[in-house]
C-alpha cells in the first residue's frame, strides 16, 4: 500500500511542478536578481517533473507486485502477468509518457539542429566577415554582416558559432553600445545558452496543452538574456548596453509594423533591470534556492529508495 | 572550411550580378583577383546547386548557371530566421532581443523585402 502512497505523492509533485511551482516560478521577482540559480532551479523543476510522472507510473505498477521498489522492479519484467488494471495503468502513463517525451524531444532536437545548418549555410554564402579594421575601437573580428538595412543581432550557437550583425545594426550603433552587443552575443555562445534553452522548447512541445510549458520557456529565454546582459554588464557600462537595447528595438517594433507590446515585455524588463540593477540574493537565500533544486531531482528517488 | 563558403559566397555575388545568367567560364574571370581552377569553379557551381542557391540550363552550350533566389530574398529569409518568425527555427538562433514578437510573418516578409539593402553601405 505504500508504494501506491508514494506513486500518488510523485503524480502530485509532477502536476505541483507543471502548475502552481512553475506559474510561481514564472511570476517570482527574485530570478531578475539571480539568472543563474533561477535557471538552475527551473532545469529542476523540468527533469523533477518529469521524472515524478514517469516514477509515479512506476511506481504504481510495481506496487502491485512488491511492497519494495526496488525489488519490485527486478520483479516487473517476468511478472507482467500479475499486474492487475491499476499495474497496467501505472505501467501505461509511464511508457506512454515515456516514449512520447523521447520522441518529441529527438524530434524537436533534430528540427533545431537541421535549421542552424541550413541557417549557416545561407548565411555563410552572403555574410560578410568583418575583420578588426572595419570598426577601429571595437573588437569585431569574426562577426558576421548581413547586408539589410534592418537592425538585428544574433547568435548563431553551435561547436563553432558566429556572432551576426546586419548593416543596419552596425549603422545604428555606437563604437559603446556595438562592444556591449556583441560582448551580450559571445556570453550567448560561450555559454551554449541554446543547451539551456532547447531542453525547455523540447518540453513545451511535449505538453502543447500545458500553458506553463510555454510560460517557462518565455521565462527562461528572458532569464538567459539577463545572464548574457550581465556578462556584457563586466566590461561595458550599462548605459551603453540599454541604449542598445533601445536602438533594435525599435527597429524591430518598425518591421513587425506595431507598436511593439509583446517584444516590449522582455526588453523592457531587461531595460530597467540594467537602468537599476537590483540587489543581488543574500548568500543564505541563493544556497536555499540551489539547494531546493537538487531536493527536487534527489529526494523523490531517495523516498523511493529508502521506503 | 571558411574558404570554401568565401567562394561560394563570390560565386552567388557574381551571378546576382548577371541575372541573366552566366556561363562557368564567365564566371572564372569575374572573380577578381583570385588564381582558380576551372574545375574549382564548376566544383563550387555543383555544391550551391546541391544548395538549390544555383540552377543549370542544359538546353544551351555552354551551359548557363543562374542564381535561383534574388539576393533579397535571400537575405530576407536570413532574416525572417534573425527575428524569430519561422516557428520551427526559433530555437535555432540565440537572439539579442530573446523572446518573439506576435507579428504576422506575412506582413514582416514584405517589410524585409520591401527594405532593399543599401548599396553604398
Amino acid at each position: 500500500m505504500l508504494l501506491q502512497v508514494e506513486a500518488a505523492g510523485l503524480f502530485g509533485v509532477a502536476v505541483a511542478l507543471a502548475g502552481p511551482v512553475s506559474a510561481a516560478l514564472a511570476r517570482a521577482g527574485w530570478p531578475a536578481r539571480e539568472p543563474r540559480a533561477a535557471l538552475v532551479l527551473w532545469q529542476a523543476v523540468g527533469l523533477g517533473g518529469g521524472l515524478g510522472i514517469l516514477g509515479a507510473g512506476l511506481t504504481l505498477a510495481v506496487g502491485t507486485l512488491d511492497d519494495r521498489w526496488l525489488p519490485g522492479i527486478a520483479e516487473l519484467p517476468g511478472h507482467l502477468s500479475r499486474l492487475g488494471v491499476t499495474g497496467w495503468v501505472g505501467a501505461g502513463l509511464t511508457l506512454t509518457v515515456g516514449v512520447w517525451l523521447v520522441v518529441v524531444t529527438e524530434v524537436s532536437m533534430a528540427r533545431v539542429v537541421l535549421a542552424r545548418r541550413a541557417h549557416r549555410q545561407r548565411l555563410d554564402a552572403v555574410a560578410e566577415i568583418l575583420d578588426h579594421e572595419s570598426r577601429a575601437m571595437v573588437r569585431v573580428g569574426g562577426v558576421r554582416l548581413v547586408d539589410h538595412p534592418r537592425a538585428v543581432a544574433y547568435c548563431l550557437p553551435g561547436l563553432r558559432p558566429r556572432v551576426v550583425l546586419s548593416r543596419g545594426a552596425l549603422a545604428a550603433l555606437d563604437d559603446g553600445e556595438l562592444a556591449a552587443v556583441l560582448a551580450h552575443e559571445r556570453a550567448h555562445a560561450r555559454g551554449r545558452h541554446d543547451l539551456v534553452i532547447q531542453p525547455f522548447v523540447a518540453w513545451a512541445a511535449t505538453f502543447p496543452f500545458l500553458p506553463t510549458a510555454s510560460r517557462a520557456v518565455a521565462a527562461v529565454e528572458l532569464l538567459v538574456e539577463m545572464l548574457a546582459d550581465d556578462a556584457a554588464h563586466r566590461t561595458c557600462p550599462s548605459e551603453d548596453l540599454r541604449r542598445a537595447l533601445w536602438h533594435l528595438a525599435r527597429d524591430q517594433d518598425a518591421v513587425a509594423g506595431h507598436s511593439g507590446a509583446s517584444l516590449g515585455v522582455q526588453v523592457a524588463a531587461r531595460a530597467s533591470r540594467l537602468a537599476a540593477p537590483p540587489r543581488p540574493l543574500p548568500l543564505v537565500a541563493r544556497v536555499l534556492v540551489y539547494l531546493a533544486a537538487v531536493a527536487l531531482i534527489l529526494l523523490p528517488p531517495a523516498l523511493l529508495l529508502l521506503f | 572550411m571558411a574558404g570554401s563558403g568565401h567562394l561560394e559566397r563570390s560565386v552567388l555575388q557574381v551571378l546576382w550580378d548577371h541575372p541573366e545568367g552566366m556561363a562557368a567560364r564567365d564566371i572564372l574571370p569575374a572573380l577578381d583577383g583570385r588564381d582558380l581552377a576551372m574545375t574549382t569553379v564548376l566544383t563550387v557551381l555543383d555544391r550551391l546547386r546541391r544548395k538549390q542557391l544555383v540552377a543549370r540550363h542544359d538546353d544551351t552550350r555552354p551551359h548557363r548557371y543562374f542564381a535561383t533566389v534574388t539576393r533579397e530574398d535571400y537575405i530576407a529569409d536570413i532574416m525572417l530566421d534573425a527575428l524569430g518568425q519561422a516557428r520551427d527555427r526559433r530555437a535555432a538562433l540565440v537572439r539579442f532581443l530573446g523572446g518573439v514578437s506576435a507579428a504576422d510573418t506575412d506582413h514582416l516578409r514584405r517589410a524585409l523585402r520591401r527594405g532593399r539593402p543599401s548599396s553604398d553601405g
